[in-house]
């Protein structure tokens, strides 16, 4: 009797030990970025903004009480190490999700093996292709290239703009804008008069912009990563030339404006993030970043701030970590704000329905106008 | 047009020769290919980047401290990635070396300075203009200082009891040592000397093009200028640098996207029609 009791009585802590275990294991979400490698400038600001969403999340008592932990994974900025960094930490973590890098080449090399593997998804990329990807699990906290680039043809007509050169860059962003751009230039019976495309890792845009200038322009529309941008703003300063320029999203981040050493000055561009946004949550949000880590944000950690956000609220919404109750929330998201723009689904995996034009003045992007969908 | 492209070209060129000349020297003294010459010129860039912003120093200081530091890492570099493989019967693994080194540095580098790209002054901002073209004061810098190295780099090599000492042990180390000439003292100061070149390039590059780790990308160029020019000649990696400057620059007026698909085609049909580059020489070894 006193055995049989002994071993109930076993059995019985060894349940509650293990359901107090259960109770406290953690939500893991995964984070693919950049945090080596020639990008890895854009990784740490993804993994500021990830860390501080993480930070809020635990604070107000972590995710169906149970803790939230980022698993980070490095995808060195380049497709064939994101392959292998996305299958080694879906494979070594239970995750309930996945959030992916902004760069829309890297998201679309790994794009069969996300819906293989069917995990809920949300990338900071815009590239046209994201837009109408198949892939029933795979999300992006960005407005479209195809969005953003009618944006700027409009604003470039707003501008005055009749012969514009596009210089873009070889990437997934430029390659998918620069169509978009031509297309809407026709439409506004504005004249296309170069289209350069530069090459990978480029650093000296003499050439480029001495080419823009023989094409007799009267404005510039350009599309680059941030170091690029920077060097772009530059080269068409020493060049003198003053005409209207607008560029894409990264002109009117921080690298691109700290590195272009004023010459980012008038710059115009069609960003999913501003740093001077006076509007709540994110003015207290900006304030909260700058002095957390002693820089501004940028729009990658805004956006991956807000993917993190985004699948907390959907696993609070659901009660729930299974991949498809998931993603079957995302695709009812309607109106939800966040820091970088306000969350609807409208049939496509790109979940921003905002960004805001803005201008670089005194080396900072004010912004002049919002557009939303 | 053709004008500012001409002087985007040469100014262009003459960074890569800069490259070019640290790199040719160390083939010179060992044989080998180093791998990892663009991480040194990014590692310069880096290392002025903080003498100038964190340890303050003026440009003078900035010069001199950089040499001795450049001076010190050519040491490091060669003790670590060279010295011990020296007597390794496959001259591959000390390449393999410079492999793995441009890896670490690249790394090292990050983990130091941060990911972020810094931004350098010019030492002299502005531009000068031509006419239509424009050169940045910066280039005019670059162009002065990279003459003066390479006549320096010449005078050291063809006029001085040094300079005689390190092509002694670059031609055959083996009869240099029978000859009493210190060969490791001389290969040390050949990696130094390289270092220091590299290391002055990558100050020199980093106002025009941000100090970040993809700086070092940049050495691909080299490469093509010291083949073009005919491997192994100092004169010929210069000219050979200076006409894949030119022929970057120029290649634009045919396409934007394949500047560097072009580049190499020529380096390609250049080495087809003379095997061994403008100013290589052919050398036959006796059986």
């Amino acid at each position: 009797m006193k055995r049989l009791l002994l071993f109930i009585l076993s059995v019985l802590m060894l349940l509650c030990a293990v359901s107090v275990a259960l109770a406290e294991d953690p939500i893991y979400i995964g984070v693919l970025d950049a945090f080596t490698g020639d990008r890895a400038s854009s990784g740490d600001y993804a993994k500021e903004g990830a860390d501080l969403a993480m930070e809020h999340i635990n604070a107000k008592g972590g995710v169906l009480g149970r803790k939230l932990e980022l698993i980070y994974e490095d995808d060195q900025g380049n497709e064939s190490a994101a392959t292998n960094a996305f299958q080694k930490i879906t494979a070594e973590h239970d995750l309930a999700a996945v959030c992916l890098s902004k760069y829309s080449s890297i998201v679309l090399a790994m794009e069969q093996f996300v819906a293989d593997e069917g995990i809920p998804a949300i990338c900071c990329g815009s590239s046209p292709r994201l837009e109408t990807s198949k892939t029933p699990n795979l999300f992006s906290s960005r407005r479209s290239d195809t969005g953003s680039g009618v944006t700027i043809a409009n604003y470039c007509n707003q501008l005055g703009m009749k012969r514009v050169a596009i210089l873009h860059a070889p990437d997934a962003l430029g390659t998918g804008m620069a169509p978009v751009l031509q297309a809407q230039f026709e439409k506004l019976g504005i004249e296309t008069v170069s289209v350069q495309q530069f090459s990978p890792d480029e650093k000296n845009f003499a050439p480029y912009i001495a080419k823009i200038v023989d094409s007799n322009c009267d404005g510039i529309v350009s599309m680059a990563q941030q170091a690029e941008a920077a060097l772009i703003m530059i080269a068409v300063k020493e060049a003198g030339l003053d005409v209207p320029c607008v560029g894409s999203s990264a002109f009117a981040q921080q690298i691109a404006i700290q590195n272009s050493a004023g010459a980012c000055e008038g710059w115009y561009s069609v960003s999913p993030f501003s740093p001077t946004a006076q509007e709540e949550p994110t003015k207290s949000w900006i304030a909260e970043y700058t002095e957390k880590y002693g820089r501004k944000p940028d729009m990658g950690s805004a956006c991956m701030y807000d993917a993190v956000m985004l699948f907390c609220q959907a696993i609070e919404a659901t009660n729930s970590t299974e991949y498809d109750d998931i993603i079957n929330y995302l695709k009812t998201l309607k109106d939800v704000p966040g820091i970088a723009s306000t969350y609807s689904y409208n049939g496509t995996p790109m979940l921003a329905t905002a960004e805001f034009i803005v201008q670089i003045k005194d080396n900072a992007s004010v912004v002049v106008s919002v557009v939303k969908n | 047009m053709y004008v500012q492209l001409a002087i985007t070209g040469v100014s262009m060129g003459m960074l890569y020769a800069l490259m070019a000349m640290g790199l040719i020297l160390i083939v010179k003294a060992v044989g080998v290919l180093n791998f990892a010459h663009g991480q040194l010129f990014m590692l310069g860039a880096y290392i002025t980047w903080m003498l100038t912003y964190q340890v303050n120093l003026p440009v003078w200081g900035v010069a001199l401290c950089g040499l001795v530091c450049f001076a010190i890492c050519g040491a490091v570099y060669m003790f670590t990635c060279y010295w011990p493989l020296r007597k390794s019967p496959w001259k591959v693994t000390v390449i393999i070396s410079t492999l793995g080194a441009s890896i670490a540095i690249k790394e090292l580098v990050r983990l130091i300075w941060g990911s972020i790209p810094l931004t350098m002054e010019p030492i002299i901002p502005g531009v000068i203009r031509i006419g239509t073209a424009y050169l940045s004061y910066q280039y005019l810098f670059i162009i002065v200082i990279g003459g003066g190295l390479m006549a320096g780099v010449y005078i050291l090599f063809e006029r001085s009891f040094i300079g005689k000492i390190m092509q002694a042990t670059a031609q055959d180390r083996y009869a240099a040592n029978l000859v009493g000439i210190p060969t490791g003292v001389a290969i040390l100061c050949t990696y130094m000397i390289s270092l220091s070149l590299s290391g002055i390039g990558g100050w020199l590059a980093a106002p025009l093009f941000l100090v970040s780790q993809s700086l070092g990308n940049l050495a691909q160029k080299a490469f093509a200028g010291i083949v073009l020019g005919g491997f192994g000649s100092v004169k010929g990696a210069i000219v050979g640098c200076i006409l894949i400057g030119l022929i970057e620059s120029f290649s634009i007026i045919i396409t934007d996207s394949y500047k560097d698909a072009i580049v190499f085609l020529v380096l390609i049909l250049v080495l087809i029609i003379r095997p061994t580059g403008i100013f290589g020489e052919k050398i036959a070894e006796k059986a």
